[in-house]
């Protein structure tokens, strides 16, 4: 099944991108059309940025992967 | 971005869609509606890149990252058969007590072919009853994601998968 995951972005310097991913520093790729910023909540599949959410989706995603990966 | 062949990404991305189902991510009668729409070979004029939107994105980002402005059979097959087990392998960093093995295209030989389909794959001896490949003989290969048969594979291909499965 192809989930991504909910990932916060810690670090955005040039074309380097860090996000925070259940605990889990990871360099990610950019790739959507949207500018990204520290603070941002992304959906990241492979280590690839796909979907900005909101914070609200990102809190129900996270409850909901608790959920599910018990 | 544009899927040219629908059939052949919905016959990879269909057998995730029981777990979409569950998640209640996409309803029951239209995941029947797509399989139908595939065996009675009906036109499929759906989104279907918005039914599963990760793997839509993701062939969207291959596309692009291939020079293509649609989504062809070239990259529906190196997302399913290629990229799609590095995601995969990406995601157990995270969640390392799942099974993740279903989850994985894998390729398959023929060994009966019937009403069910008796393959020989690296995860042992299967019978299958869902088949998006009807006319399949014995030593035939094919592509198999959970417990669906996609396509058949030319050797190639084939021999392509077992070296990087490696």
């Amino acid at each position: 099944m192809c989930f991504a995951l909910p990932g916060k972005i810690v670090k955005t310097e040039g074309k380097e991108i860090t996000a925070e991913i259940f605990g889990k520093e990871r360099n990610v790729i950019h790739g959507m059309e949207d500018s990204i910023v520290k603070g941002d909540h992304v959906l990241v599949f492979n280590d690839i940025i796909i979907k900005k959410i909101t914070k609200r989706g990102f809190e129900v995603m996270m409850e909901e992967m608790k959920e599910l990966w018990k | 971005m544009e899927i040219e062949n629908k059939e052949l990404f919905l016959r990879y991305a269909i057998p995730c869609g029981e777990v979409l189902v569950r998640r209640g991510d996409l309803r029951e009668e239209m995941l029947k509606k797509l399989r139908d729409k595939i065996e009675m070979k009906r036109d499929i004029g759906l989104p279907v890149g918005r039914l599963f939107p990760v793997a839509g994105k993701m062939c969207s980002i291959l596309a692009k990252n291939m020079g293509k402005e649609r989504i062809d059979d070239d990259v529906i097959r190196k997302y399913f058969l290629h990229e799609h087990e590095k995601a995969i392998k990406w995601r157990s960093l995270f969640f390392k007590d799942i099974d993740l093995k279903e989850c994985m295209v894998k390729p398959g030989r023929v060994m009966e072919a019937g009403k069910t389909v008796v393959l020989n794959t690296p995860l042992g001896k299967r019978v299958i009853d869902k088949n998006f490949e009807p006319e399949l003989k014995r030593n035939d290969w094919v592509s198999m994601h959970y417990d669906h048969i996609c396509e058949k594979l030319p050797k190639e291909e084939v021999k392509k998968l077992m070296r990087e499965r490696k």
